[in-house]
């Protein structure tokens, strides 16, 4: 029989962090922090072995521990970070979120430096229960971006219910979209309804000049990617801006 | 108290706003603003207004709710309410600015947008500031359209005979209507599996794939049987439940099979995908339906943005339709949210030439929003309620705007 884990103190990991930045303004807009096993390796080799409903506990530890390991590395001034969150752990523990937002200030990090990033197929659940803790925290200044948008975990319907700060537009989408019709009418499409909520739209794992080209042809700003940094291991990675036009 | 909160709303004038109505509309809410402690800003363009409401929460609801029944405007449509950490114009009791299309385009970031009473860009960068943005490149804007005529002509479906199918007892289907508005004519009719006794909705066994398999064949042969019985001489569009990849190929030869034996040619088909789970092969699975495609047959999406119906089954399956259904089509004409999702899925569905239909349609309103939106595919109880192995007898067309 495999020893499950059961201790959060007892695990061994570490953090990488990945800069999204704003072209435009050739910003570091904010780093997400992703788990790393202690010598770098992948966050599935941390998370697998984990089980509910002690992954939920484990998960809240992880942005603490993000949150300090990365005010070792910026300036509190200049930090903004993306952070994760597993959406099902705040039925257990509803003040998930708020205890992220004190271990921010005990580094002296202001809510409004934390964006809490949900994953469209764990938000479905419980939607009216996240949508009210999610706008108890909103009040404190905390954003909330949705992340793999567009992957089918959760409808459309969703931005009916909850109208995040951003969303991060799914990989999938996005690779390739140069040549893909379907493709760039799909993220026409969700410009149109983000831009009419306020919504930001972030492209994530933009990896090519042909898909940067086209999406920010498309007027899209905010992105992340291997193309502009890769996750630099317990460091804060500096990023080649793209030249674009005046 | 019940928290900070901000309420986007947009409208549009009833009337002729004369500067001197607008004065004293914002004096008489500066002071009431005031005294709620409600702050926020007007914004008055060419017939549109946009209003932005800041305070507590209750306040907030209480006088939006106050506001939305004052007949000097109508349309309006709640575009955002959520909490906010701060207000974004704590200095103003009701910040006001009316300009000119040119003057609002021109401005480049909207700079003393509030005629000196603070500017643009000293804004937060939060959802206020976009939403402005938004409003300025155009959106939400609604101006109050012509009043309808007042005629309401209706078409006749086919007559229903009362001949009954026989076999299989438990379920049998009701059929409702699809209307196209543009040209006043009933496209299609949807097959709707009711059980045979209650004449409700039938749940089908979602544990045992093989005997939904089975089922789901011989629920496409009944329909089509019934159908033919009746002398279905429009389209017709038969609900699929997708959940197992391997029966796709069998289930589809079955629908083929019973389409020819009843005399449809596959290009009055519409198989209607429901998806209530995630698929293990949809590239495959979408391969089978292309094959089908090819005949003729139509694909469309059901309940498209709910559930697990989202975006990536366009770019796998390239459905000829989408189907909107209840969770973004109720009360549209009042919610922002369901507004901008829909419009989005509209701008998709126009680049890649794909029908939407606005099913589960209740009221004239949602009818008229989505018309002017120009989608012209409509289903739900207004026009015709489904009738138990009946087509529909008369189908209410509603009156056409004057445009
Ligand atoms: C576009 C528009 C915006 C308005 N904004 C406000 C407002 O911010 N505060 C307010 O008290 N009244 C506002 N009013 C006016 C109210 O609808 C109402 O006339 C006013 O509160 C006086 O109501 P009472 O006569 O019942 O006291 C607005 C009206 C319109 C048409």
């Amino acid at each position: 029989m495999i020893e499950r884990q059961n201790d959060p103190r007892a695990l061994a990991y570490s953090f990488a962090f990945q800069p999204i930045v704003d072209i435009r303004r050739a910003l570091i807009v904010s780093q997400e922090a992703l788990v790393r096993g202690p010598n770098g390796e992948s966050a599935f080799s941390v998370l697998e072995p984990l089980e509910a409903p002690f992954i939920y506990e484990v998960d809240e530890q992880l942005r603490a521990d993000a949150i300090r390991l990365a005010s070792t590395l910026g300036q509190p001034t200049d930090l903004h970070l993306n952070l994760n969150l597993m959406p099902r752990g705040l039925e257990m523990s509803p003040d998930s979120i708020a205890s992220t937002i004190a271990a921010a200030a005990d580094v002296r990090l202001g809510a409004e430096a934390i964006t809490i990033e949900i994953t469209e197929s764990e938000i479905i659940h419980d939607i009216s229960l996240f949508v009210a803790i999610a706008n108890e925290s909103r009040s404190a200044g905390v954003q909330f971006a949705i992340d793999d948008f567009g992957a089918g975990y959760a409808g459309l319907n969703l931005l009916a219910e909850f109208q995040p700060d951003a969303i991060k537009l799914d990989r999938e989408l996005i690779s390739a979209i140069q040549t893909s019709g379907p493709r760039q009418a799909i993220v026409r499409g969700v410009q149109r309804t983000c831009e009419d909520l306020g919504i930001d739209i972030i492209a994530e794992g933009v990896e090519t000049q042909p898909e940067f080209d086209w999406l920010f042809g498309e007027g899209i700003e905010l992105f992340q990617g291997y193309f502009f940094a890769r996750p630099g291991f317990q460091q804060l990675p500096e990023v080649l801006f793209p030249l674009v036009g005046a | 108290m019940s928290g900070l909160v901000h309420l986007i709303y947009s409208s549009a004038a009833t009337r002729e706003m004369s500067s001197k109505d607008l004065v004293a509309l914002l004096a008489l809410a500066r002071e009431k603003n005031a005294s709620l402690d409600i702050t926020g800003m007007l914004l008055f363009v060419e017939g549109s207004f946009l209003q932005v409401l800041e305070g507590d929460g209750d306040a907030v609801d209480a006088l939006f709710e106050h506001i939305a029944r004052d007949d000097r405007h109508t349309s309006v449509v709640t575009i955002i309410r959520e909490p906010i950490p701060r207000r974004d114009f704590s200095d103003w009791s009701m910040g006001y600015a009316q300009v000119s299309a040119e003057e609002l385009a021109s401005i480049d970031g909207l700079n003393d947008f509030f005629q000196g009473q603070g500017c643009f860009d000293d804004l937060n960068p939060g959802r206020t500031k976009k939403l402005l943005k938004a409003f300025n490149s155009g959106r939400w804007r609604s101006r109050v359209a012509t009043q309808p005529i007042d005629d309401q002509p209706s078409v006749s479906s086919p007559q229903p005979t009362n001949s009954l199918p026989t076999e299989r007892p438990p379920v049998s289907y009701a059929f409702q209507p699809i209307i196209d508005l543009d040209d006043e004519r009933v496209t299609s009719h949807e097959a709707i599996e009711l059980d045979k006794t209650t004449k409700l909705p039938t749940t089908v066994q979602r544990d045992d794939p093989a005997a939904r398999t089975q089922l789901q064949m011989e629920s496409h042969t009944m329909a089509m049987g019934l159908a033919a019985r009746l002398g279905l001489s429009t389209g017709l569009t038969l609900n699929y439940a997708v959940y197992r990849c391997d029966d796709a190929e069998r289930t589809m030869q079955a629908t083929v099979d019973a389409a020819e034996r009843y005399g449809f040619r596959p290009d009055r088909l519409t198989l209607e995908l429901d998806h209530d789970q995630l698929l293990d092969d949809p590239q495959w699975f979408a391969s089978v339906l292309q094959q089908q495609r090819a005949f003729g047959m139509r694909i469309s999406i059901d309940n498209f943005g709910a559930g697990r119906s989202g975006h990536y089954l366009i770019d796998t399956y390239k459905p000829d339709g989408v189907a909107l259904n209840e969770g973004l089509v109720r009360h549209i004409e009042t919610n922002g949210a369901r507004q901008a999702i829909v419009r989005g899925i509209l701008q998709t569905a126009e680049d890649l030439g794909i029908d939407v239909v606005a099913k589960q349609i209740r009221d004239q309103a949602e009818v008229d929003w989505f018309r002017s939106e120009g989608v012209h595919l409509f289903q739900g109880a207004l026009f015709a309620e489904p009738q138990f192995e009946q087509l529909a007898s008369e189908v209410f067309i509603p009156a056409r705007e004057l445009t």
